[in-house]
């Protein structure tokens, strides 16, 4: 049984008394233990799934099935459930009963990509260079065997996989060898319309400190997942590069200096009548390099709608527009440094229908927080709400503890907990999350990697906590 | 002999393959590849033809078939009714037949002596694969599921079946089939063996990504190593021929 029933009373009581989500308070801590592959069960989060969380279990229960003794924390951690409770953000969709628009819950729960995932995983990134062959399988592996970085949402944890964002090193990392690294540059490097992003592309490649983001996510995926799994993805990063728990050459792998997002865009036929298309626009200055100058937010954003998650709403804008259908590619398009587009052919697109590109893009790693806020001011950020205000960023360690305790696992302490950590490693590390990078104590990666032998999910936790409360 | 293939990046083989002791059936792939490693492992013995099925490229999942016949759906066509018969040797009956549940492969899975049904299939269709196929017709479920074909790879050999297949169950199956039966998996862990794995008595081929244990379970369940085709010929003569001097 879960240990942690803090948030239990702010919680709704669900029909299930045991799987009441637990806050991540207690474990918090531990997320880095849960990290290596830990299977954050959120009890909770399962049946959350179906009743409608009120609004504070934003945070399906921490605990993993089983782990009630160590792994409170993992649990806490590596879920986070969708608050959805509050604002009954569950997609509306039009049932076929005819009631239209009738809203349902959802609860969705972040975990690190592990072996259990790998059908799944490989379901998901099996179309990822459009039909092209090329090694699915290590590069499913990849994501699994990269503890540290990446997160995939699931509804639950047996569940396949939703959506997946991770990010390897392009050429200075462990996975610089491998054929499905080769193959995906060469897929990228095909769809360049000229010689000139060619080049660019070669250089930001080759050069230390890239990351390539792999990102996909099934088709109408609402645009509230992106924010916390950016926040994840990027609290990962930046405490797999300062985390000094880790050995020097694996801090120096994740020590982004810009990253390459290669994500799906749509553009609007009824533009391409005005001559120019979407497809191989030139690798402009600007961030629209593709699109001319860029055009006027309005439509760009009518027609993104990343409020709207994916709308694919037909701008009336004069110049051809690209319709975004993931919130964060809107911004990071605008803050990139180049960026380029390639049509998709490898599927028949009826007249009239958006037609989907592929857009490569270039973005400097200080500008990611700019696009990140951006994108929360539209489509809200439950990992920045009052209770997790805390928790966004590299806060203090203090102030992790302090809402850990206080918001009683409310906020989707995910994965990243940072009060967690602070709490079991004493030493505020800043941006301490990191997936679970060492417990208290110094077991460090060695404890984390023991941990993620040890097994998925629950229980694991063990090794990495820090004893004490879910660390 | 089992073999590691793919078809276009899945490691479901046996969705796009149907392999008995008298034929192969191959889906129409964009690459070459997998129709290659058939023939190569199997046209000198054994005709291999490319067909679609009901348009689809799911021919293993939408026929049944062993060395006596070949049981196609409904909604085969004409010509690809008549482009299989054609190419398959005189022997093997192939029939088109009109039944509900018209993904023959995943719901009927048999070797050339007993065949396993779905519990609803009609009672109509179940003659004729008795007939058609010359095999003894159980309805079963495997692991507590009806899709018999999905779920169970039989030859005359032996069979794999779903991974939590209860030792009851398994032993029931075992004295029904004749045929020592082992539960496991294919391709890393999936439990869908008939979508994963196509076999008869001296070849199978599985996905890429098989582990050498689910491989070498196969190769032991199925009796494949040093299996060749004219192995099971030699022992047979050995067994049948008493030497003299």
């Amino acid at each position: 049984m879960p240990k942690r029933k803090a948030a239990a009373a702010l919680k709704k009581k669900d029909e299930e008394p045991e799987d009441e989500p637990q806050k991540q308070t207690a474990g918090g801590g531990d997320e880095d233990d849960s990290e290596d592959d830990d299977d954050y069960q959120g009890e909770g989060g399962s049946d959350e799934g179906g009743e409608g969380e009120s609004g504070d279990s934003d945070d399906d229960s921490e605990e993993g099935e089983g782990d009630d003794d160590d792994d409170e924390e993992s649990s806490g951690d590596s879920e986070d459930s969708f608050p959805s409770a509050s604002s009954d953000e569950a997609e509306s969709e039009d049932d076929e009963d005819g009631e239209a628009y009738k809203e349902i819950d959802c609860a969705f729960e972040f975990f690190d990509p592990q072996e259990r995932d790998y059908h799944g995983l490989r379901a998901l990134l099996g179309t990822y260079l459009d039909g092209a062959a090329f090694d699915l399988s290590g590069l499913c592996n990849a994501v699994i065997g990269q503890s540290a970085v990446g997160t995939v949402v699931k509804s639950s944890p047996e569940d396949d996989p939703f959506a997946l964002l991770t990010a390897f090193n392009t050429a200075a990392g462990r996975h610089t060898g491998d054929a499905w690294l080769g193959e995906l540059k060469a897929y990228l490097a095909a769809g360049c319309p000229d010689a000139a992003a060619r080049a660019k592309l070669d250089k930001a490649w080759s050069g230390p400190g890239t990351g390539l983001l792999v990102s996909e996510r099934l088709i109408n995926c609402p645009p509230q997942l992106a924010p916390p799994l950016l926040h994840f993805l990027m609290e990962e990063i930046e405490g797999a590069a300062t985390d000094p728990d880790y050995p020097a050459a694996e801090r120096s792998e994740f020590a982004f200096a810009r990253y390459l997002h290669f994500s799906r865009v749509y553009c609007d036929p009824q533009e391409e009548e005005e001559g120019e298309g979407e497809e191989g626009g030139e690798a402009g200055p600007g961030p629209s390099g593709s699109m001319g100058p860029p055009p006027p937010k309005k439509p760009k954003t009518a027609g993104g709608s990343a409020a709207a998650g994916s709308s694919k709403g037909k701008a009336a804008a004069a110049q051809p527009v690209i319709v975004y259908v993931r919130p964060e590619d809107e911004y990071l398009h605008q803050v990139c440094a180049w960026s380029y587009t390639f049509p998709v052919t490898s599927r028949p697109v009826a007249k009239g229908d958006l037609r989907p590109l592929r857009c490569v893009m270039c973005v400097e790693a200080g500008r990611v927080a700019e696009a990140r806020a951006m994108m929360d001011l539209v489509v809200g950020n439950p990992m920045t709400d009052p209770a997790a205000a805390a928790a966004a960023g590299a806060a203090a360690a203090g102030a992790k503890q302090g809402q850990q305790g206080v918001a009683a696992g409310k906020q989707g302490q995910a994965k990243k907990q940072e009060a967690g950590p602070a709490a079991g490693r004493q030493g505020a590390k800043g941006a301490a999350a990191g997936g679970g990078k060492g417990a208290a104590g110094g077991g460090g990666k060695a404890a984390a990697g023991q941990a993620a032998a040890g097994g998925k999910g629950k229980g694991k936790a063990a090794g990495g906590k820090a004893g004490g409360s879910g660390r | 002999m089992a073999t590691r293939t793919q078809f276009e990046n899945s490691n479901d083989v046996g969705v796009f393959a149907k392999l008995t002791n008298a034929y192969c059936i191959c889906a129409l792939g964009g690459a070459e590849n997998f129709y290659s490693v058939f023939e190569a492992e199997l046209s000198d013995h054994i005709p291999v033809i490319k067909t679609s099925v009901a348009g689809t490229r799911l021919v293993g999942r939408l026929t049944v078939g062993n060395r006596n016949g070949l049981l196609l759906p409904n909604t085969t066509s004409d010509q690809e009714l008549q482009h299989i018969r054609n190419c398959l040797p005189d022997e093997v009956v192939v029939q088109r037949i009109d039944e509900r549940l018209s993904a023959l492969g995943n719901c009927i899975v048999c070797n050339d002596y007993v065949a396993l049904i779905h519990p609803d299939i009609d009672r109509e269709t179940e003659e004729i694969v008795a007939d058609v196929l010359g095999v003894e017709v159980f309805r079963q479920t495997v692991a507590g599921n009806v899709l018999v074909g999905s779920y169970a790879a039989l030859t005359n050999q032996g069979g794999l079946v779903h991974p939590k297949t209860s030792i009851e169950d398994l032993d029931e199956l075992s004295s029904l089939l004749q045929i020592p039966l082992v539960a496991g998996t294919v391709n890393r862990g999936s439990d869908v063996i008939g979508a994963g794995l196509v076999s008869n008595d001296w070849a199978a081929f599985c996905g890429l990504d098989t582990t050498s244990t689910e491989l070498s379970v196969i190769e032991s369940v199925f009796k494949l190593r040093d299996a060749q085709p004219m192995n099971i010929v030699n022992d047979l003569r050995a067994s049948l021929i008493d030497t003299m001097a």
